[in-house]
């Protein structure tokens, strides 16, 4: 018993010895000493970097995690991972900071993870919408409060803007439901459990009316709360398959005209190493791919590679769903995802973490009860504002009550290591899929003289492709190159078939360096060339987001 | 030889045309000469708006507005020489227009693009001056084109090659064309833009310098991956710095644009598909049983709005065709609103007429706006009225008839010269007679004896080459007739470091979008005054009439007639659609109200219709009751009254 009891030590602590500790949520202050102390702790491997000012003007941190021994970031491919783009939606932050910890104190202790880090560079935005965050923690909340950028939006068509936000009335710091008894109202409270209110039956005289959010008529318009904070969706934002906000709500004037979506997009821009993205939501148990709309259709030879990595990320994270995004869940424009694929054909997922766990009777659906059974059981309580009464300046006396900010999209914090592990595991899965390439094997043949036949294999022994096969029927980015140095090089191609020289696809064009779409998936590419002369030679392979490669042969 | 080249050409292009620093100098001076009415607005990215309004009873962002915007592709110099015109025209002559109405005058929209007309060597240039890998090679804007042959143009190089597929044109051997191996025709040469292939990867001029065009950078059915149009939607800060301007400046009512494209001549084809309210689609399970819908039967977005409004869940809100589309991710709209289609239809038709007046041709071929286009944004996405107009195109050659020579050459002296100076001219033009033989001249060599009609006749028909077709010829032809052939730089041979003997020429760059001003002064002015037209069809709120009634000691009724003295309703209904023009709103204060709000709006008032509002109030004899009517893009009015 002992023995196994340490043993279970030994392992916990294997897993969870990093420097961070997620025994609670971190309010955005702490996300920013976090990301310090993950530099400070590991400094040859970690820099951070504000790569921009909110909208708000607090800092979006990123993290990057490279091992310069093993070359520098653009020498590798790299992933690009980043939470927390709904304010409102904070485990995202968590699990990425886990992420960074976990790969970071698991470098000398897992061989996996050595590897891993050694060969892929991570780029982690914990939190990007930190003002978001920040109101979530700070201010009063529902649970679906601050998901939004604050850029001043007329939400009600009034002509003036942000004029009727919600308030904390009794000041516990909750946003929840306010309730007004009127004779003929639509709603009772339930027999069996007076906290749930629910809409009369055919046969029941309603008693009370719901009133909307917790707060006054700031406007004096008969409408409570209805124009608040913001409301623009970053995650409506980004410039692929965009549309304005008549045809996708939360969409503002153009693509990337706040700050924080911005900051990323010059970041994907400049770092055509990325080849992996995720992004960090809640809530439903969802792994999500693009596109988000039914006007565009992925290559199909891509799909095969998501549908790879999602299916076993099913596995990772059990009752999560893999599926393409408008099919199974709605119909998003202007999505991160979609952007770093459509763009620049990186592949992408977003997770939306945490699945309810309240379904006791096991029907796949989450009753109101269960809800509550849930709160009373496991939580004692501690996530319901029962109701109470309270006088209103406005409507006199009404009901206060329902669920407080912290429940329903989260987590309890009991659960939260075992949600950000399995969520980063999935990251880990993806980036150990990022394109890994060798320059496999050179044969030289002797034809005449110094008439040399070099063919090289670069095989990619990974899931993904140096380049994936959206952008080369698109025709963006740069191709990859496989270039010979150190002879005259008179023809040279790629070879069609491996076990026939004539069926080179011959480059004209400066053959010494051949000009490759991609190196699929699990497969080779062999180059080929026609050189004159003997002795040493050099070859290289070039792959923005495949990497970069040299091997020195013998011509001979 | 060369140097006589660049004598003769350099004066035709360089004059009046102003470099982008002169526009903006311009500018400036106007705003000084005139600092209550005009005002210089620095938009950002170095693009600048003249603001033009007089004195009047609102500040001139309260009142309706026309924003005139040019040249946004940077490559059209004609459209800013209309929009500085214009400029000049407004604030020397202040109009009584601008006393209710402002103007924004944008003259550049790509200044980068536009000073390319001042650089020697002088080339054509439509992009900005974002660095962009058009080879994909990984090195940026590494082989430009170049004037190898040092005549002070970048014109067009052919070279002999066993691949080649052009050839020169027997007819008319200035043009290069595609040779047509149905007639027998077989290739001689490869085409490319005069320069070297600096970058000796084997082609010429394949990563030219820059960028974007900004005419394919918004965001309204912007398209990826294309060469030009940017990385995503509104990517240049062009783009931006206009769209931004145009967001902060909501009192913009219509937009008068002078670019490639025109509407106003022939309105935009239908694009492929239906309305929103036609589209049809199958309600999901779930949704379908809440609404009582079969959900293998398919429902047009019009029934489905219907449904839900029958039922009444949508709480107040205003349910809109585009919101069940979208709701269905159906997309945005793509056709002119039919209830919108009407307006363009009508000033399309007053166009017409306007030109007529004005002498100007209304039959040419004209572009409609394209996608990702400044003018299709305006429409889609700021949701207000949006007319172009390229001012100007070159004319197509009238098909010479032999008729007219025929008859000529059949009359005595006699009947020649009983012919008025009008018929001559007439004649002449249909004989495409070079501008130096004026009806005058011609005549008086008739009657000096110099030469007959016959002989003239027999001269013309000599002269008349067999023409060659297509638009090219269309512009040599121009060319021939109203610049004495200098638009042409003929083919030379030149010697170029790697290809050897090439031949180097073609058109003068500019010669189609910076024509002499002369030759297109009429179309110019007309289309400038057009926004005059254009400026006086803008919404204008009014309150008609204030009735009061005494109900009993201290209470009131009130009813008010809001009306909008304007051609254009306050708001198109696609404006309405896509939330972007704000409602009317009318106020009361004084008195406390009884019956009725204090906010009032109303989604939209007609082209010269009213809207009755009505209050119950309750106030003391002699009390002071205010009405205000106000609208983002239509004004403000308002009427104090005091109750007894």
């Amino acid at each position: 018993m002992k023995k196994f009891l340490l043993a279970f030590v030994i392992l916990s602590f294997t897993l969870t010895a990093g420097v961070l500790k997620f025994d609670h949520y971190y309010p955005y202050e702490e996300v920013v000493q976090a990301v310090k102390k993950l530099k400070s702790t590991y400094p040859e491997f970690v820099s951070i970097k504000v790569i921009g000012k909110s909208t708000e003007g607090r800092d979006i941190w990123l993290i990057k995690i490279n091992n310069p021994k093993t070359g520098d970031e653009f020498s590798k491919p790299a992933m690009y991972v980043e939470g927390n783009i709904h304010g409102n939606e904070i485990q995202g932050g968590e699990t990425c900071l886990y992420l960074a910890d976990y790969l970071l104190s698991n470098y000398g202790k897992i061989k996996k993870v050595r590897e891993l880090v050694d060969r892929v560079v991570f780029y982690i935005v914990p939190v990007l919408n930190v003002d978001g965050r920040y109101h979530f923690f700070h201010d009063p909340a529902t649970p679906d409060d601050f998901r939004g950028i604050s850029v001043k939006k007329d939400d009600d068509g009034d002509g003036l803007v942000d004029e009727d936000p919600s308030e904390d009335l009794d000041g516990d710091g909750n946003i929840v439901m306010m309730v007004k008894k009127v004779k003929g109202g639509r709603f009772v409270f339930d027999k069996e459990d007076p906290r749930i209110l629910r809409p009369a039956k055919p046969d029941e005289i309603g008693e009370y009316q719901i009133i909307g959010d917790e707060g006054i008529d700031n406007d004096g318009d008969g409408l409570f709360n209805e124009d608040g904070y913001g409301y623009y969706d970053p995650n409506r934002s980004w410039g692929f398959n965009w549309q304005p906000p008549y045809v996708q709500m939360g969409a503002g004037k153009y693509p990337f005209d706040i700050p924080e979506t911005r900051a990323v997009a010059e970041f994907l821009k400049t770092h055509p190493n990325i080849m992996g993205f995720q992004d960090f939501h809640n809530f439903g148990g969802w792994i999500l791919r693009g596109p988000g709309a039914p006007n565009v259709r992925y290559h199909y030879a891509d799909v095969k590679v998501y549908d790879y990595i999602g299916n076993i990320g099913e596995k990772i994270l059990p009752g999560y769903k893999y599926v393409v995004s408008w099919k199974g869940l709605y119909t998003t424009y202007g999505a991160s995802d979609d952007f770093a694929y459509g763009t620049f054909g990186i592949f992408s997922f977003t997770n939306e973490e945490w699945k309810l766990q309240q379904d006791f009777n096991g029907d796949g659906k989450v009753s109101d009860k269960e809800r509550m059974m849930w709160n009373d059981y496991i939580l004692n309580g501690a996530n319901f504002v029962n109701w109470h009464k309270f006088n209103h300046p406005q409507l006199g006396e009404i009901l206060l009550g329902g669920w407080k900010k912290f429940s329903r999209r989260l987590p309890p914090v009991f659960m939260l290591p075992e949600l950000i592990h399995r969520n980063a595991e999935f990251v880990i899965f993806h980036a150990s899929q990022l394109p890994d390439v060798k320059i496999d094997e050179v044969k030289v043949e002797k034809l005449k003289n110094k008439i040399f036949r070099v063919t090289a294999t670069i095989m990619n022994e990974a899931a993904i492709p140096t380049r994936s096969s959206w952008p080369v029927t698109k025709k963006i980015g740069r191709p990859d190159y496989a270039k010979i140095e150190g002879v005259k090089v008179i023809t040279g191609g790629i070879l069609q078939s491996p076990f026939n020289s004539s069926q080179l696809k011959v480059q004209e064009k400066l053959p010494w360096k051949i000009w490759i779409d991609q190196v699929p998936g699990k497969g080779a590419v062999r180059v080929q060339w026609l050189v004159e002369g003997k002795g040493k030679a050099k070859i290289t392979f070039n792959s923005q987001k495949g990497g970069k490669l040299t091997k020195e042969i013998e011509i001979k | 030889m060369r140097k006589a080249i660049i004598l003769f050409l350099a004066p035709l292009l360089l004059f009046s045309y102003a470099p982008y620093s002169k526009i903006k100098n311009e500018l400036r001076l106007l705003s000084k000469k005139a600092p209550s009415t005009a005002k210089v607005i620095d938009i950002g990215a170095g693009l600048v708006v003249l603001q033009i309004a007089e004195k009047g009873t609102l500040r001139p962002q309260e009142r309706p507005a026309i924003f005139v915007a040019a040249n946004i592709n940077g490559d059209y110099p004609l459209a800013t020489e209309a929009a500085v015109e214009l400029a000049k025209k407004l604030v020397n002559e202040k109009p009584s227009i601008l006393k209710d109405a402002t103007f924004y005058i944008l003259p550049v929209g790509n200044p980068h693009a536009y000073n390319y007309l001042f650089k020697t060597p002088k080339r054509e240039f439509h992009k900005n001056a974002t660095r962009w890998d058009d080879d994909r090679d990984g090195v940026i804007d590494e082989d430009p084109p170049e004037d190898i042959n040092g005549d002070g143009y970048i014109t067009t190089m052919l070279v002999k090659d066993p691949e080649g597929n052009y050839i020169h044109d027997p007819k008319d051997p200035r043009i290069v064309r595609k040779a047509d191996p149905l007639k027998g025709e077989k290739g001689e040469y490869k085409l490319y833009t005069e320069g070297i292939d600096n970058d000796n990867d084997g082609e010429i001029n394949e990563d030219d310098l820059g960028g974007v065009n900004i005419e394919k950078n918004f965001p309204h059915q912007w398209k990826p991956h294309t060469d030009d149009g940017g990385l995503w939607p509104a990517s240049e800060a062009y783009t931006k710095a206009i769209i931004d301007f145009m967001f902060d400046h909501e009192n913009i009512a219509l937009v008068y644009s002078f670019s490639k494209f025109n509407n106003l001549l022939k309105l935009p084809p239908q694009k492929m598909g239906k309305t929103v309210e036609e589209m049809e689609v199958k309600v999901p399970k779930g949704m379908a049983g809440f609404l009582g819908l079969d959900p293998q039967k398919k429902y047009t977005i019009k029934q489905i709005v219907e449904i839900v409004k029958q039922m009444g869940i949508a709480r107040g809100m205003e349910i809109t065709p585009q919101m069940v589309a979208t709701f269905f991710g159906l997309g945005p709209a793509v056709n002119i609103n039919r209830s919108d289609l009407k307006f363009y239809e009508k000033i399309s038709d007053e166009y017409k007429k306007f030109l007529k007046k004005n002498g100007v041709p209304t039959e040419r071929d004209v572009k409609s706006p394209s996608d990702g286009s400044f003018e299709e944004w305006v429409y889609f996405q700021y949701g207000v009225p949006c007319f172009t107009t390229d001012i100007w195109s070159v004319p197509k050659q009238k098909k010479k008839s032999s008729g007219v020579l025929d008859k000529l050459e059949k009359m005595s002296k006699e009947e020649f010269l009983k012919l008025t100076k009008e018929e001559v001219e007439k004649m002449l033009k249909e004989m495409g007679a070079p501008s130096m033989m004026t009806a005058e001249r011609v005549i008086s060599a008739v009657k000096s004896g110099m030469i007959t009609p016959k002989r003239m006749a027999e001269m013309a028909k000599k002269m008349q080459k067999p023409s060659a077709e297509g638009r090219e010829a269309d512009i040599l032809a121009w060319i021939d007739k109203s610049l004495n052939g200098k638009g042409f730089i003929p083919w030379k041979k030149f010697n170029h470091p790697t290809l050897g003997e090439v031949e180097i020429g073609g058109f003068v760059p500019y010669i189609q979008t910076a024509p002499p001003l002369k030759l297109v002064e009429k179309n110019l002015e007309a289309d400038e005054n057009f926004a005059l037209e254009l400026a006086k069809k803008l919404p204008k709120l009014t309150i008609r009439k204030v009735k009061i009634q005494k109900l009993d000691k201290n209470i009131y009724m009130i009813k008010v007639w809001v009306g909008n003295e304007g051609f254009l309703p306050t708001s198109l209904m696609h404006g309405i659609t896509n939330r972007q023009v704000p409602a009317v709103f009318v106020e009361i204060s004084g008195g406390k109200i009884l019956y009725g709000k204090k906010r009032n709006r109303t989604s939209k008032i007609d082209g010269f219709g009213t809207r009755k509002f009505s209050w119950v109030i309750m106030g003391k004899k002699g009390a002071k009751i205010t009405i205000t009517a106000f609208h983002a893009k239509s004004g403000k009015a308002t009427r104090t009254i005091v109750l007894n």
